[in-house]
């Protein structure tokens, strides 16, 4: 009967979210009962280094409380603003905070990982996934407790990216797509796995650089496209909010056929460090 | 009462999680995980009835499927190709040495990867490039083939604890 029901599309489609959501409680407790074992242990053998930290965390917990309260204040003053200008409020997305559970799935070829949220905590597939760096991914799948999330370097990925450049720019846009880790991107590194021109970053960034596809060439015409430059996310179509970091412009040339520009831009989140992340529920109507 | 399925199912989805949980080996340029649920499909295609060794190979391959992006059913079909094999070509089942069992488990494992390398490459998922195929074989199958034979001891223990299987000391006497 599994036979017959992998081989019809419905069938298969049941099976499959039955395993997965049938192996994630395993997951949830494997991954909780490592991460308590190890923080005993370190509690122990750092004692004292656990102490100091504690009491730097509970100081800057008071300092973002702090900030937050201010932060009302302003949201309250833009809310009576855009009020008095007719324009209709601003939905705010709330930050669901989540950490990864497994990285790159059973196989361990994407660049993706699951987070101990899901659609029973509110998140819905495409949301945004940040940490304080910046734009970690969006979600690509969502179960009743955890769902999976593809890394803005995964070759799958693509989000519109706009260049933070000085006022007065013209707005840049692009989009940005992953290179995953297994295919290092020529610029970087030459035929024989060496740094090329532009190598040092290759040493410095775990990730390969991101592809920034389709830039208007008018701006590498005027030369505006200055080495770190910073590429936020641009909001445009909605699932993402505008104006999250997500990178830096390494070089920007011609694309092949010439009609636009590419450039390389190395991811600003430290993927191999991903402890806290939030994902960015709600907010998608009125948009 | 049997406790085969209750088993089978607790094994399947812990190696499954944990297959999930433990971090990829990164050897040559080529991404690998150790593979567990193989492990669990080996073990019951060779030690248990055939009936049993085919609904572990498929649930195996549904689940690894379930946990990442290859297009449903790719795992499970491999599975049950090795596991057939593996059924056919057993005699004298669960008597066998860590070392046999580990030996092997690698072409058993080796089969369900190239499957995956291939169907991977021709969804157009990722090219199929032979030196990362190779290394991502030499970083996935030492591991996964010593994951197999502590599998294997575990599963056994296991099954004659639950009283799935007899000791082979009672079954040879006359």
């Amino acid at each position: 009967m599994t036979l017959v029901l992998l081989c019809t599309g419905a069938g298969a489609r049941l099976l499959h979210r039955a395993g997965a959501e049938a192996t994630w409680p395993f997951e949830n407790a494997l991954r909780r009962i490592w991460r308590g074992a190890s923080s005993r242990l370190l509690a122990i053998v750092r004692a004292q280094e656990t102490l100091s930290r504690l009491h730097s965390l509970e100081d800057e917990v008071e300092q973002l409380r702090l900030d937050a309260r201010i932060l009302e204040d302003l949201a309250a003053e833009n809310r009576e603003l855009r009020a008095s200008f007719g324009l209709p409020p601003t939905v705010l997305r709330h930050p669901l905070v989540c950490e990864p559970i497994t990285w790159g799935g059973a196989l361990g070829w994407w660049q993706s990982i699951r987070v101990n949220r899901g659609r029973n905590d509110g998140v819905r597939e495409g949301d945004a996934v940040v940490c304080a760096d910046g734009l970690v991914g969006r979600v690509s799948r969502t179960y009743s407790g955890v769902s999976d999330v593809m890394l803005v370097t995964d070759a799958n990925s693509r989000i519109a990216c706009t260049l933070a450049l000085p006022p007065g720019s013209p707005t840049v846009r692009g989009i940005l797509q992953g290179n995953g880790w297994r295919s290092p991107s020529p610029a970087l590194f030459d035929s024989n796995g060496r740094t090329g021109d532009s190598g040092l970053q290759g040493f410095l960034f775990v990730a390969d650089a991101m592809r920034l596809d389709y830039i208007d060439r008018k701006a590498l015409d005027a030369g505006i496209l200055a080495a770190r430059t910073r590429v936020v996310t641009s909001g445009l179509g909605g699932q993402i909010p505008g104006g999250i970091p997500v990178g830096w412009l390494v070089s920007a040339t011609l694309a092949g056929d010439g009609l636009y520009g590419e450039g390389q831009v190395l991811p600003a989140v430290d993927f191999a460090g991903l402890k806290t992340m939030a994902i960015l529920i709600g907010g998608r109507q009125g948009e | 009462m049997k406790l085969d399925l209750p088993v089978m199912v607790a094994a399947l989805l812990v190696a499954a999680a944990f297959q999930d949980i433990l971090p990829a080996i990164h050897c040559g340029g080529a991404t690998a995980k150790i593979q567990l649920l193989p492990a669990i499909a080996f073990y019951y295609a060779l030690a248990r009835p055939w009936q049993l060794g085919l609904f572990a190979a498929l649930w195996a391959g549904i689940l690894t499927d379930a946990q990442s992006m290859l297009q449903r059913g790719t795992t499970s079909f491999a599975m049950l190709v090795a596991a057939g094999a593996a059924i056919a070509l057993r005699a004298n089942p669960a008597r066998r040495p860590p070392v046999q069992v580990l030996l092997l488990s690698i072409p058993f494992t080796a089969f369900v990867i190239a499957a995956q390398r291939l169907r991977a490459a021709y969804s157009g998922i990722e090219p199929l490039c032979g030196q990362a195929f190779a290394a991502e074989l030499l970083a996935a199958l030492p591991f996964s083939a010593i994951a197999a034979a502590y599998a294997w001891r575990t599963l056994s223990r296991i099954d004659l604890m639950a009283e799935n299987t007899t000791p082979f000391q009672k079954e040879e006497m006359p």
